[in-house]
């Protein structure tokens, strides 16, 4: 526990190092919206339309912002930093570290999602309420989304943690990694609301983590009619909780496999 | 004997590699579908013993199967087949446990966060080693000191030069105590003044706490300032195991001899001898003693030669490790 | 000049070890083709989602709009098989430290860095942009000259001059910060703006994007020109990429400078 602090501060200095590259991230970051409200106010003009597939204009522009939020709480490097290790023999060093690479690495991770929630994330809704007011936000319901992106955290890291070691079996996985954000984005929502997919693709992506990643979290930040109950809440974080169960079961029995296949670089 | 802190039988690891012919585009096309792959065996069969208290020197050319041996004796490596007993624990199987044990130095990888000075690295180490504040400032004290390092870890390290993080890399791998220190190639790419301080660190400390360390090198100053016994290695196996004095007699004991001349003199003149150099006013011979005393061949020399000066010496150990890796 | 053609020689090199390089590890290669083609593929899709699940946007049809998602393909492959690997090279560079050796090489730093970002993953994306604009532009039956050609050529050329203007700031602003966080993030969303017809805008960005800001020159320009949509304000487009370009490599001057005298 004591190391996990020690990661997290050091984090947070390599933060302090680099502040000039947050800042012009925090500086940039509003003209993301400013392109969503553009195309949007856009769209519903010409289609003289109250809601698009169920959203307010406000709630559509919302949608990709609180996407931009969800990374904020999930990402991290886990998947590049540890196939990078097995492939420049790095991985040498974490192996002589008395604390497993699962722990090191998600301690990593955590600290640099605290680093972002504090940083982007807190500025960040202010910065984007004062530009547009999302008049559907309540207490509750940005209660209920960090809860979920709190768990999505945990399933993106364990996903990113099982394509790392994939490097063990297939050398150079730059390519799956890459394709690792598109399906994310798709097949979780977030490059465009699920709803304008169709119905038959959405049942299938019921199957798949992403879905609980992205799509749901998001609804319950934009306070969405369909998820207003308690039930919708609790189906939804054990749908996650089962996943997370799942990759970490998988994740123990790869890096048990993995790791008397494993042949250093060099010598 | 002393009591063993090594004790390896039997080592050995294989690698499956890739092969690719040529280079060009069409091979490169052509790797696509069709690939072999060959089997390496990077270490058939070593037996190790380390005692306690030793500094042993692992010596062999680039390749030989050095580094995968101190990877398999740090637990990095799963050998294929093998027993290998370090302090009660085998290695691989109770790394995490193990690894407390011992320190280990890659000269050719870091374990220091680049964007933060060193002393952040020492303090997680701290927290991951569970090393007491006590020992942690009393060992810090004593590295800054006999290192030189006082005002070099609070630097970022992405700025130090490789001297200075090579003397961090140490401290890093030894905050801890450990009984145990794996170096591999510690003093790789260093100045002739790092060198120096990283081989008086390494013999103090050995001293001083009993240290056993493991190196591995290519600069043979290193053996013979540290290494009261060597190890070499080529091809996998272990070709030399004993005392660097012995090594030498091991290979032959022939000596050299610098002769410098008053006068010229030509090659046929030193016929029967066999020439390492040559100039006129300036020989190198090498003698066996075993086919006639020194004495005679001196004699001969001296009696028919115009002969101002001369120096007999040992084979160079130079000459030693360039047989033994040759044969 | 002749610095210029002994760059485009050095990039022509490099991207064949790129190539030899990215065959040796099969399976990547494969899946790296397909995946670049699935990732440029996302923002057409979303094009298509949007326009044909709403009432679309003002001034184009279906069949239109598929030009449109051509030229996006034929722009982003292009875009990302000469730079692809461009800032995620340099960002590594600099963070090493190694960026002082590029300043021992005979050539401008800049145009090391602009040749050295080949990424063969993209070349099947061109691919199928190009297939997609050739079956569109028979779909609506377009007679294409010799002139929509060379105008559209010219637009890939000041389309690229303008790009690489976007990634020598990129540069710039690397080499003074060491680490940029999710800044290329937000380049990259901030050139989003390019993929939808400007028509979706209120009038005064309208105005900007095909002439001063002109985002347009990627793919909205190309595809009005093929639908001969198109009059003088393209030349006001050309020369302002030119201008952009050249100031870019006045702030990279100036934070070489910066950086040099800084000592690192």
């Amino acid at each position: 526990m004591s190391s996990f602090l020690e990661i997290i501060r050091m984090h947070f200095k390599v933060f302090i190092q680099y502040k000039w590259s947050f800042a012009i991230t925090l500086i940039i970051q509003p003209i993301v919206l400013l392109i969503h409200i553009a195309l949007f106010t856009s769209i519903y003009k010409y289609n003289h339309a109250q809601f698009i597939k169920g959203y307010s204009l406000d709630q559509m522009i919302w949608y990709f912002t609180t996407i931009n939020f969800i990374y904020v709480f999930i990402w991290n490097f886990t998947d590049a930093r540890i196939s990078d290790k097995i492939l420049s023999g790095d991985l040498t060093v974490d192996l002589i570290r008395p604390v497993s690479l699962f722990r090191f690495e998600l301690a990593n991770a955590i600290a640099l999602r605290i680093v972002g929630v504090l940083f982007e994330f807190i500025p960040g809704i202010v910065l984007y309420s004062v530009i547009f007011f999302p008049r559907f936000l309540t207490i509750a319901s940005l209660g209920k989304f960090i809860l979920l992106a709190t768990v999505a955290f945990l399933m993106y890291y364990l996903f990113n943690y099982l394509l790392g070691l994939s490097a063990f079996l297939i050398k150079s996985n730059s390519s799956i990694i890459n394709i690792r954000v598109t399906l994310m984005s798709i097949i979780g929502g977030a490059v465009i609301p699920l709803e304008f997919l169709p119905d038959w693709l959405n049942k299938i992506f019921d199957f798949l983590p992403f879905k609980y990643m992205f799509y749901w979290p998001v609804q319950f930040f934009l306070n969405k009619a369909s998820v207003s109950g308690f039930t919708q809440l609790a189906y939804i974080f054990l749908m996650q909780l089962l996943w997370v169960v799942i990759m970490y079961l998988l994740c123990k029995f790869l890096w048990r496999k993995a790791v008397t296949k494993y042949g250093a670089v060099g010598g | 004997m002393d009591e063993l802190i090594i004790d390896a039988k039997n080592l050995k690891r294989t690698f499956k590699v890739s092969q690719r012919e040529k280079t060009g585009l069409f091979s490169s096309l052509k790797s696509l579908i069709i690939r072999k792959y060959v089997y390496v065996e990077a270490v058939s069969g070593i037996n190790i013993q380390i005692a306690k208290g030793e500094i042993r020197g692992l010596i062999g050319p680039n390749g030989a199967g050095k580094s995968t041996t101190i990877k398999i004796l740090s637990g990095v490596l799963h050998p294929s087949s093998g027993l290998v007993k370090v302090m009660g624990f085998t290695p691989w199987l109770e790394r995490e446990e193990y690894v407390r044990h011992i320190g280990v130095v890659f000269g050719q990888k870091s374990q220091l966060w680049w964007d933060l000075p060193p002393i952040d690295t020492f303090s997680l180490n701290r927290k991951m080693y569970r090393i007491p504040d006590r020992v942690f400032r009393e060992n810090l004290e004593y590295f800054k000191e006999i290192l030189d390092i006082g005002n070099v870890i609070t630097r970022p390290t992405r700025q130090l030069s490789l001297g200075e993080r090579m003397k961090c890399e140490l401290v890093c791998a030894m905050l801890h105590d450990p009984p145990l220190v794996f170096l591999d190639e510690p003093t790789i790419g260093l100045d002739v003044l790092s060198k120096d301080a990283i081989r008086r660190f390494i013999k103090q400390t050995n001293q001083k706490k009993r240290t056993t360390f493991i190196l591995t090198t290519h600069d043979l100053a290193d053996i013979e300032d540290l290494c009261e016994n060597v190890t070499v290695i080529n091809k996998g196996g272990i070709i030399y195991n004993g005392t660097l004095h012995n090594m030498k007699s091991f290979v032959s004991n022939k000596k050299t001899v610098e002769i410098k001349f008053a006068k010229p003199v030509t090659m046929e003149m030193l016929a029967g001898f066999k020439l390492i150099s040559f100039n006129p006013l300036d020989v190198t011979v090498e003698i066996k003693p075993e086919n006639g005393s020194i004495q005679s061949k001196l004699n001969q020399l001296i009696s028919s030669l115009p002969v101002r000066d001369i120096n007999i010496n040992d084979i160079s150990i130079e000459e030693v490790i360039k047989q033994i890796y040759t044969a | 000049m002749k610095t210029t053609l002994r760059l485009l020689s050095f990039f022509l090199w490099n991207s064949k070890l790129r190539i030899a390089r990215s065959m040796e590890y099969r399976f990547n290669f494969i899946v790296g083709t397909v995946v670049s083609l699935l990732i440029s593929g996302v923002g057409p899709l979303v094009q298509y989602l949007i326009f044909t699940q709403t009432q679309g946007y003002p001034g184009w049809s279906i069949q239109q709009l598929v030009l449109f998602q051509g030229l996006m393909l034929i722009w982003l492959g292009i875009r990302s098989t000469a730079f692809g690997d461009l800032k995620q090279n340099t960002m590594d560079m600099i963070w090493r430290g190694d960026f002082d050796r590029l300043l021992l090489k005979p050539y401008p730093p800049i145009g090391i860095i602009l040749t050295s970002g080949f990424n063969s993953n993209y070349l099947g994306t061109i691919l199928a942009g190009l297939a997609i604009t050739i079956m569109a532009t028979g779909s609506l039956h377009l007679a294409i000259g010799l002139i929509q050609i060379g105008l559209v050529i010219l637009c890939l050329i000041f389309g690229l001059l303008f790009n690489m203007a976007f990634d020598i700031l990129f540069c710039g602003i690397l080499i003074r910060i060491v680490q940029m966080g999710r800044f290329n993030d937000f380049l990259e969303n901030l050139l989003n703006f390019s993929h939808y017809p400007v028509e979706i805008f209120s009038k005064v960005i309208r105005i900007a994007f095909v002439t001063f800001i002109p985002f347009a020159i990627w793919i909205y320009i190309p595809a009005q020109v093929l639908l001969k949509r198109i009059d003088m304000k393209i030349l006001v487009a050309y020369i302002t990429c030119l201008i952009i370009f050249q100031l870019s490599l006045i702030f990279w001057n100036h934070c070489l400078k910066k950086y040099t005298s800084a000592g690192g």
